[in-house]
């Protein structure tokens, strides 16, 4: 499992390398606290890539302290007009945790004026454990992000309500709240801090807590 | 024009908050009582730490089951299940997943309607309730532990040479919580040897096979990994499920999972479900309630 994910990771990686510009590395690590597993940490590794091409591609893998290992990948196609950025992109992701695997693939598509950004997307979920499997083929995945600071050089702060965080693909009724603020004191380097909360029992009308995590991560351009 | 607009919002949002009658709004974003740990504190309270009854039953016996009655006004369907399960001499007791009521205080009309009737019913075998995220709403827990009891319980089935254990477990707000779920493995993995089949039952599911509910949520996925190495690693026997509003039977890691649908009173087909136990498990037949 931890071969798969760091395969995925390798593999995007080079495909961003061999083309050779617009790369982002980010490595990041979180900490948080979550109602059942109490406090606990996690390290990942993405990349981020956008050739001239109208072609890019983000993904990376992560390990966490409760024993989950992800990997995700995400080529996408995008075009940009005079109102902001269309793309489409093809989902894979993978999870292991607790003897269970998680393969999931999907496609979607975003809309980025800027200020706003919202992508909608449907995927299907494989789960094995042991020679068993279960299906979930109705999952849907959404992100409406806001660029408070769109306008503002060298900073970024975001909020997002998403179920399709990087490395966090959640069934559609497991939303979580991000707030992210991006400073970039110089060209080829970005400093990271992020808080994210999960609720869970919300669309349930019975909400409760369920997860607070912060994280903090150096991206490195060139 | 714009602040009229904005009047009317305001009124309309206000409206939701306080009138509606069947959806607690404020529960999307804020618990509506207290929160699962408070409620599995009270429920270990209110069960004494033991077990809350101990069945007689043969070796091989019948349990009905039924999911998600939401009771409002009429509970036909209800009555008619209760009615069915006290009148068969098999049955040893019956089941009720979760989301008992749908409007504000309807909880006594659920217990009119599970009520052992002497004039239409025979046997009076109990029926267990489990508590599901409609009645939380308005404030409900309070409400559920004066008139039915704990949200996390077990009991026991005992037959003439052993006893089958039956979790129910407080999963109303789409996770068990910290210390139900340290709890519940500290448990199963210390009582499991010794019953001959463990069956445990929860509101929300851990699987999402089906779009009949759309967003009405179950449980995170780290939260369903947990619990289905849990379940396989300790052998429980089934799984039981509500709150989906449709049949489903699954197998994951050895462990039966099913869904049963909703028997509440609007449903085109109500539905239960029979359990057959034996030596070999537990078999499953769907009974249409008419």
């Amino acid at each position: 499992m931890k071969r798969l994910s760091l395969l995925i990771l390798l593999i995007t990686t080079y495909i961003a390398t061999a083309q050779g510009q617009g790369i982002d590395l980010t490595i990041s690590a979180k900490g948080g606290n979550n109602t059942l597993y109490g406090y606990y940490g996690a390290v990942a590794a993405a990349v981020d890539y956008e050739s001239d091409m109208h072609f890019a591609i983000r993904g990376g893998a992560q390990y966490s302290t409760i024993g989950r290992v992800a990997a995700e990948c995400r080529p996408r196609y995008y075009h940009d007009f005079d109102f902001g950025r269309v793309s489409g992109e093809i989902l894979l992701g993978y999870t292991y945790q607790s003897s269970l695997n998680n393969y999931m693939a999907g496609v979607g598509a975003s809309l980025d004026i800027g200020c706003i950004w919202l992508t909608l997307g449907y995927y299907l979920r494989t789960m094995t454990m042991g020679a068993d499997y279960i299906y979930e083929p109705f999952n849907i995945y959404y992100e409406l992000g806001i660029r408070c600071l769109h306008k503002v050089e060298k900073w970024d702060l975001n909020i997002t309500f998403t179920n399709s965080q990087l490395f966090e693909i959640e069934r559609h009724y497991q939303p979580s709240f991000a707030l992210d603020a991006w400073w970039y004191p110089v060209e080829r380097l970005g400093l990271q801090l992020g808080l994210n909360y999960k609720p869970a029992g919300m669309f349930n009308i019975s909400s409760d807590y369920y997860q607070l995590y912060g994280d903090v991560g150096v991206c490195v351009r060139w | 024009m714009r602040k009229m607009v904005r009047t009317i919002a305001l009124v309309l949002v206000a409206t939701l908050l306080i009138c509606c009658e069947s959806i607690d709004i404020k529960g999307l974003i804020m618990p509506t009582g207290d929160v699962v740990d408070k409620r599995f504190e009270r429920s270990m309270v209110l069960n004494g730490n033991k077990a809350v009854a101990r069945v007689d039953v043969e070796e091989e016996y019948m349990v009905y089951v039924c999911a998600d009655p939401h009771v409002e006004g009429t509970y036909k369907n209800l009555r008619a299940f209760c009615t069915q399960q006290r009148n068969n001499r098999e049955a040893s007791f019956g089941v009720v997943l979760g989301d008992c009521d749908n409007l504000r205080n309807t909880l006594p009309t659920y217990l009119e309607a599970i009520r052992f009737v002497e004039e239409e019913q025979t046997i009076n075998s109990p029926i267990f309730t489990l508590i599901g995220n409609h009645d939380l709403y308005f404030n409900g827990w309070d409400e559920f532990a004066e008139l039915i009891g704990p949200s996390v319980y077990w009991f026991e089935a005992q037959y003439a040479t052993g006893c089958d254990l039956y979790i129910a477990l407080d999963s109303a707000s789409g996770t068990l919580g910290h210390k139900q779920m340290a709890w519940l493995r500290e448990f199963i993995e210390t009582e499991r040897a010794k019953y001959r089949h463990c069956i445990v039952m929860t509101h929300t599911n851990l699987f999402y096979t089906d779009n009949t509910q759309l967003g009405s949520g179950n449980m995170p996925l780290e939260e369903t990994a947990t619990l289905a190495e849990l379940f396989s690693k300790n052998n429980v026997t089934l799984c039981l499920q509500g709150h989906d509003h449709f049949r489903e039977d699954l197998r994951l890691g050895g462990v039966r999972y099913t869904i049963v649908p909703t028997i509440g009173d609007t449903t085109q087909r109500p539905e239960y479900l029979v359990l057959h136990i034996t030596n070999e498990g537990a078999e499953l037949q769907w009974r249409d309630v008419w």
